[in-house]
């Protein structure tokens, strides 16, 4: 733990002053996380902030200081999942809207804005974006919590309270749906095409 | 493991290696207490207007109640009224109760 369980004991007592030093040792943990589960580095804050908000009013609520980090990684993934579906509800409401002249050059603009290193960057969270679209969203966050974050199976058990054979099966049918997608767009874009996308975005190409 | 799962692997390598060092900027935790003392001030006014409006509730019900009772009372007491002649007017359609007390009536008379 990156705090003393007696910490949390305080800022579940109401102590402000613990509280606080409770979000600076786990906030840049919570970000990360955060980050690599809603893939859109602009919005990471204020899911954070809404994350430590739910943990400040439902602290009373938890039971031993001990379950924090699964309690909390817990309220990651929720502030995550709410935060993706309304992204997609606006998404859906924003094309709607837009006629395709105007997605077209919307596009366009976005694309001069990247450049170099973000463009880069931008590309390889589009294509595993694009990859996890195959799956719903609650399995891509579990996906991206076993592959990306690297919990074990026996992490995600205590974040989920679901027993570990459920979890190995919904993992497993969702990383083949991925992967499904993943060697469908390798044949179109040939094998080579698809290692370099995946090489060079380690090789900053 | 065959190829195209090695390459999805390092597609998740990558993915993660993408978003770099996320931290923080300095204005999180200034905003974040003001997203909680906002919470707070919102459930306080919920909470105030919940219970100004119970309380008002509350008061209204005993009031229309009262007069309820009071209207009820008043109407059903007639010092002058015996027990038949209220009976009679509370079954007005009744007419073994009318004649029951027109029997009682001409009883009395003899």
């Amino acid at each position: 733990m990156l705090v003393e369980p007696q910490e949390i004991e305080r800022a579940r007592a109401g102590d402000d002053a613990a509280f606080s030093r409770v979000v600076a040792a786990y906030r840049k943990r919570v970000l990360g996380t955060i980050a690599r589960l809603i893939g859109q580095p602009d919005d990471v804050e204020d899911v954070g902030q809404e994350v430590f908000v739910r943990v400040y009013y439902s602290l009373g609520r938890l039971r031993t200081a001990e379950v924090f980090e699964p309690w909390l990684y817990r309220m990651t993934v929720n502030a995550a999942y709410d935060y993706l579906r309304k992204r997609r509800r606006r998404a859906e409401r924003r094309m709607s809207d837009l006629s395709e002249q105007q997605m077209v050059s919307a596009d366009a603009t976005e694309g001069m804005v990247r450049d170099g290193e973000e463009r880069r960057r931008t590309g390889i969270r589009e294509k595993l974006n694009e990859l996890l679209s195959a799956v719903s969203e609650d399995d891509r966050i579990l996906l991206l919590l076993k592959e990306v974050e690297g919990l074990s199976l026996r992490e995600l058990e205590a974040v989920y309270h679901v027993n570990e054979n459920a979890l190995k099966v919904r993992l497993f049918r969702a990383r083949q749906r991925v992967l499904r997608g993943f060697a469908a767009a390798q044949r179109v874009t040939g094998p080579a095409g698809g290692r370099k996308a995946a090489v060079g975005a380690e090789d900053g190409e | 493991m065959n190829d195209a799962e090695r390459e999805l692997d390092e597609l998740f390598r990558a993915y993660r290696q993408s978003f770099g060092d996320v931290d923080a900027s300095g204005g999180f935790t200034p905003g974040l207490w003001e997203k909680i003392e906002a919470r707070r001030s919102l459930a306080y006014r919920v909470t105030h207007v919940a219970r100004a409006f119970l309380g008002a509730s509350a008061v209204v019900f005993t009031l229309l109640f009262g007069v309820f009772l009071f209207v009820e009372n008043r109407s059903s007491l007639d010092p002058h009224e015996s027990y038949l002649d209220s009976l009679a007017s509370a079954h007005a359609s009744d007419s073994m109760i009318e004649s029951m007390h027109s029997e009682v009536g001409e009883a009395a008379h003899r």
